[in-house]
């Protein structure tokens, strides 16, 4: 019995260290992944007071997606702002995006705008 | 039974709590790409900003670490017998665990707020599970 204690204490270490390793993995930031970065930084540029930033949208780590989280604030005109993500995006090589600007914290998602880039 | 207790509410309950804190609020992680094809739009909730990266990133390794403590401290009273600055070994694993993550050329990521939640998970477990004058801990 106390063979079979002293074995739990790996096997419990080894379960949560495969845990750790499955879910504190950074995914490489490729050279789509740059790009998205400085789309957001671009974007957030000035409009930090709404913008909340640039990601791709769904599961997968490469898309043709982007969505553009933003705070439900009076005023802004989103599909403008949609058309100035198509042109900060195409400026770093992203043409052909789908853009969405979608509310922070919305579930489900709720967009605001939403535009197909050329 | 009452091991069964403490695994299921300090061990279990957390562990599956962080995970789905993971798997519906995360994207694009790297488990994420490995579990769901391209295009898979399943029900993420999709926030961002301060307090939005708290729960996203800093809740689950809260849960991991919490979970983590909880199950050595429920081994060592299984094991029984009186191991030498035990609590300071399980304190050391959990901060161990995030600061490994500030060596150079690792794959991971080092968060002050991740620190802190593992300081603040093994206090917590430490309370609940450890503390010696708690007499209802004493008989787990």
């Amino acid at each position: 019995m106390k063979k079979i204690k002293l074995l739990i204490l790996p096997f419990l270490l080894l379960i949560f260290s495969m845990l750790f390793m499955a879910t504190s993995k950074v995914p490489i930031c490729d050279q789509d992944c740059s790009a998205v970065v400085n789309v957001g930084t671009a974007l957030r540029n000035g409009r930090t007071s709404y913008v909340e930033g640039v990601y791709r949208c769904g599961y997968s780590l490469v898309s043709d997606t982007l969505c553009v989280f933003v705070k439900d604030t009076a005023g802004i005109d989103w599909n403008s702002l949609a058309d100035t993500t198509c042109l900060i995006a195409a400026q770093n090589g992203l043409t052909g995006q789908k853009i969405f600007i979608l509310k922070n914290f919305s579930f489900p998602s709720d967009t605001v705008a939403r535009k197909i880039c050329p | 039974m009452k091991y069964a207790r403490a695994i299921l509410i300090h061990i279990l309950l957390p562990l599956t709590a962080g995970g789905m804190v993971y798997l519906l609020l995360r994207s694009n992680s790297w488990i994420h790409a490995q579990l769901f094809s391209p295009g898979s739009d399943l029900p993420v909730i999709k926030s961002h900003g301060f307090l939005a990266d708290i729960l996203k990133y800093n809740l689950p390794d809260f849960c991991w670490s919490y979970s983590l403590a909880s199950s050595l401290f429920v081994w060592k009273r299984w094991w029984g017998e009186a191991i030498p600055l035990f609590s300071f070994w399980v304190l050391l694993i959990l901060a161990g665990a995030e600061l490994i993550q500030l060596l150079p050329g690792s794959d991971f990521r080092f968060d002050l707020i991740d620190l802190f939640a593992a300081f603040l998970a093994f206090g917590l477990s430490f309370y609940f599970l450890q503390q010696p004058a708690k007499p209802e801990n004493l008989s787990l």
